[in-house]
């Protein structure tokens, strides 16, 4: 992705919901992109696959698959990257579930709907194989939605996912509404089905313990603009932008008990930011350079980009 | 604030439509009170069957009444039953639906007993047996009455509704824990938040009286001496003015009817814009 | 000495009418004291279907125990009279989780902070009121001015959760209830809240009792826990202890599975041992030994008592059988 800017266009104008976000995704990694909301995360996956809609648009960059230009491709070569070459895990994904539809029939759609020619029980097999990967029982092809807890329809979303053997699966807050123990077990999930199509990951979310343990690189955004990546050890051993740190120390730990270090003030409303840096009012570190230049991202150490004047 | 006006205007069209047909019609009647002597819409003040002309623009009817006065002196008829019957069955309604919904238990039964069975009869008919017992001389406000008996069922339903779902609602519970009795939670937490849905819910049922008052008057079991929209269509159906070629006896009213309706549904729709921020395009 | 509020070993089962087939235990046997001298803050840990919300709800009669009791300074919630519900509702005050949901959005937020004031006559004056709340205000560390005037929607998901903590401050309670206070708060936030009522606990002497599934800020906040599991207490006590030594195999499953914000990566490689899923039918045993690598066969036959394994702890679970056991008493 290069310099991605997303506009959505509001009675007042055009408010930025990503600017300039750029990040490159090797074969079969891990990527982080964490952020709080309003951060431009979930904008930045559906632009991805091009699934903004109006007010929304967008509004310059390059996103390239391979040597593919994704925004130069016809909206009928766009509908066939979907799913088949880039899926999507968006977010409450679990809840849209058609509830009056069993779970193989919902696995068959997608297949269905990208072309794909198989007999009936060439279709059973497919989706007995589904939900084999991803650590579901067969009974589960004939049941509805309703009948599974949530850690299991997350899964199945999951197998829908995979079910064209993509090369990149984005997964947005997959496990937000889940209880740790099972967010546990459907992120092995993930780990697993990856590790089987050597695809790579992205994963969209704010729980930085879960970005922590699961990704190979993370991301910060911060009201439209990726502040920080880095490999993901560098992040937590040593963060460059003051946001992450910041981000990191408020984080309840089990070790030290009883601080609480929270980011004074707010989050910005993105069609008021302020001048410079976006996160200068909140910075105990801003001096005068900052409320006037954006700070553009730099590479301060092999693999690590950060946007920050200090740096 | 101009400006933001003239967005908003741009943005539902609807409300704007609506309110530009209602004004019009206003407009009509009060500019016509004044120029025209609505004492001709009596029977007997002009000469009959009369094709609109310099004296009588709109005509005239067989029983001589100048149909320009007419429509100045009857549309306000008809629309003060719509409104007095539209007000009536929302207030009465609301306030059931409300208690209805809040208080559940027993009274919710027997309220919603009685609209469940009520909406599920034919309307006009139960008018139309109310309308033929109390025959003798039915005046505007007694119309007015009668199609109100049951304009207060579908408001009851839906006020109903809304309430049952918003008294789930956070704040409803945070004021209670505040120390407001039940009451006060209705009026101070509840009504504000309905005014919109109330607002719109108005509309239609006043467009609901006008449509039932004409139908009734169009049988005959109107006020038979009021110049109202209603009873013109009967007498143009008594003496099959369509047959006899006398468009103008027809067409008056019915273009006014047009009108009313046309506003009414307009501005529905635009109060259900303010009322439903989902519905809201984006400009 | 009387404690402020106790749940005395109350069962709370939902459904099983004349009409419904299946029952619901959302919460069996659960007792707890809050101490009317000593302001402590205790966290009740639990994931969803824990009972946690059916215990919110019963510890602030919105709502019934089918066995046991709830009592107000030694009365019964059941019984008590007007006059008692008010000083209750005084004593008692409540922190919801949905921060949008709380306010009224056709009215400005000083509707929720004047409210009560007037209601229950804390101020003489307009003047004395709008001092009081400015106080509050203050006192979760919001500005007044940049706060008071505006619309629910033109503020922040932590700014408007603070503005609860302030209402909540303006009755003088004895005991704040906070359900699930940050969830729905940025992460960034958090910790300004959380540290605002550990605040209020130590200069104003309030207890607090939070709610949460979120072991982590529970460790932060807490003096002592409370870990449930489908309705029962799994393990309780000290939150040292029980965070830092915990006993019942399901507590030690929660913390395994919680992924750490650290340069360490252990999560997705340790293997836990304890398998999915629920039952959904009720056996008659401890309610983890369907899923618990250690269970026994005398787990399936009875509930297990509390035993008392250290002094400010105790456990639910056979494997610490050789401990004293209590009679179902939470410390």
């Amino acid at each position: 992705m290069r310099d991605l800017v997303v506009h959505y266009d509001t009675p007042l104008g055009a408010v930025k919901a990503t600017d300039a976000v750029s990040f490159s995704l090797g074969a079969g990694e891990r990527l982080g992109i964490a952020g709080e909301s309003g951060s431009g995360k979930t904008t930045m996956a559906l632009a991805i696959l091009r699934l903004i809609k109006p007010p929304g648009r967008i509004a310059a960059g390059e996103i390239w698959l391979q040597d593919v230009d994704l925004m130069a491709l016809s909206p009928e070569a766009m509908r066939q990257v979907r799913l088949a070459r880039i899926a999507l895990i968006p977010q409450g994904s679990m809840n849209s579930l058609n509830p009056v539809t069993r779970i193989k029939e919902q696995i068959l759609d997608a297949l269905r709907d990208h072309d794909v020619r198989i007999s009936r029980r060439q279709g059973q097999e497919r989706v007995r194989e589904l939900l084999e990967s991803v650590g579901l029982r067969p009974e589960v092809a004939d049941m509805f939605p309703h009948e599974l807890s949530g850690g299991m329809k997350q899964r199945v979303c999951i197998a829908i996912a995979i079910s064209l053997r993509p090369r990149v699966i984005i997964a947005d807050e997959p496990t937000s509404a889940l209880d740790v123990v099972v967010q546990k077990q459907v992120m092995e999930t993930l780990a697993k089905v990856q590790q089987d199509l050597r695809a790579a990951v992205i994963l969209i979310g704010h729980d930085m313990g879960l970005m922590a343990q699961f990704v190979d690189r993370l991301g910060v955004m911060y009201a439209g603009k990726l502040v920080e990546i880095s490999p993901v050890r560098d992040i937590f051993t040593g963060p460059l932008h003051p946001y992450t740190r910041m981000l990191i120390a408020s984080l309840p730990s089990f070790e030290e008990k009883g601080t609480f270090r929270g980011i004074p003030g707010l989050l910005p409303l993105l069609r008021d930011l302020p001048p410079g840096c976006a996160f200068h009012p909140r910075c105990p570190h801003a001096f005068d350079r900052c409320q006037r230049d954006e700070p553009r991202p730099r590479e301060i150490q092999p693999g690590s980009w950060a946007s920050c004047h200090l740096l | 604030m101009a400006h933001a006006a003239w967005r908003y205007a741009r943005r539902n069209l609807s409300l704007v439509v609506g309110i530009v047909l209602l004004g019009l019609l206003a407009l009509f009647v009060g500019i016509g009170h004044l120029v025209v002597d609505t004492s001709k819409s009596r029977p007997l003040s002009a000469p009959a069957i009369r094709p609109p002309s310099a004296d009588h623009p709109f005509g005239t009817d067989r029983q001589g009444r100048d149909l320009l006065a007419t429509m100045v002196a009857g549309t306000p008829l008809t629309l003060r039953i719509g409104f007095i019957a539209g007000f009536l069955g929302v207030g009465v309604g609301s306030i059931l639906g409300f208690v209805s919904a809040y208080y559940r238990g027993a009274v919710d039964s027997v309220i919603r007993g009685i609209v469940d069975i009520g909406l599920t009869v034919p309307g006009l008919l139960v008018l139309i047996i109310i309308a033929v017992s109390l025959r003798k001389g039915l005046t505007v406000d007694q119309m007015a009455l009668v199609v109100a008996s049951l304009a207060w069922l579908n408001p009851a339903r839906t006020v109903r509704a809304q309430v049952l779902s918003m008294r789930e609602r956070g704040y409803v519970e945070v004021a209670r824990l505040s120390g407001m009795s039940g009451p006060e939670i209705i009026v101070k937490e509840l009504m504000p938040n309905l005014l919109p849905y109330l607002a719109a819910t108005l509309v239609n049922a006043v467009s609901a009286a006008i449509l039932a008052s004409i139908g009734l008057e169009v049988l005959g079991l109107g006020p038979i001496d009021s110049p109202t929209l209603g009873m013109t269509l009967y007498w143009v159906n008594f003496n099959a003015a369509l047959i006899n070629g006398w468009w103008w006896w027809w067409l008056a009213p019915i273009v006014i009817i047009l009108v009313v309706f046309l506003g009414l549904f307009f501005l529905t729709v635009g109060l259900d814009e303010i009322a439903n921020p989902r519905l809201r395009r984006a400009i | 000495m009387t404690p402020l509020l106790e749940a005395r070993r109350v069962t709370k089962i939902f459904g099983g009418g004349l009409f419904e087939r299946a029952s619901v235990l959302a919460l069996e046997n659960f007792s707890l004291a809050v101490d009317a001298e000593r302001p402590l803050i205790t966290a009740v840990v639990g994931e969803s279907g824990s009972g946690k919300t059916t215990l919110a709800r019963l510890l602030l009669g919105l709502t019934a125990p089918t066995r046991g009791d709830v009592l107000y300074q030694g009365r019964d919630l059941q019984s008590m009279s007007r006059a008692d519900w008010r000083a209750f509702r005084r004593d008692v005050q409540v922190i919801f989780q949905d921060p949008y949901e709380v306010y009224n959005p056709f009215y400005r937020v000083d509707h929720v902070l004047t409210t009560p004031v007037a209601k229950f006559h804390l101020a003489p004056s307009r003047a004395g009121a709008r001092a009081l709340i400015e106080d509050v205000l203050r006192a979760v560390g919001l500005r007044p001015e940049e706060t008071l005037g505006r619309f629910p929607h033109q503020l922040s998901g932590g700014q408007r959760q603070r503005v609860m903590v302030a209402r909540a401050l303006l009755l003088k309670p004895r005991l704040i209830l906070a359900d699930e206070p940050v969830s729905m708060v940025d992460a960034s936030l958090r910790a300004t809240i959380l540290g605002s009522l550990r605040s209020i606990n130590a200069e104003r002497g309030i207890s607090i009792v939070y709610i949460t599934h979120d072991l982590a800020t529970a460790y932060q906040i807490s003096d002592r826990i409370i870990v449930l599991y489908r309705g029962a207490v799994a393990e309780a006590g000290d939150v040292e202890l029980v965070v830092k030594q915990p006993r019942h195999p399901y507590t030690q499953l929660l913390l395994s599975s919680i992924p750490r914000a650290s340069a360490e990566r252990t999560w997705l490689t340790e293997r836990t041992g304890a398998s999915v899923g629920r039952q959904d039918g009720e056996s008659a045993g401890c309610r983890f030994a369907v899923r618990c690598p250690s269970a026994m066969s005398r787990c399936r036959e009875a509930p297990p008592p509390l035993f008392q394994t250290d002094r400010h702890r105790v456990v639910a679970c056979y494997l610490h059988a050789d401990a004293p056991a209590q009679p179902i008493e939470a410390p």
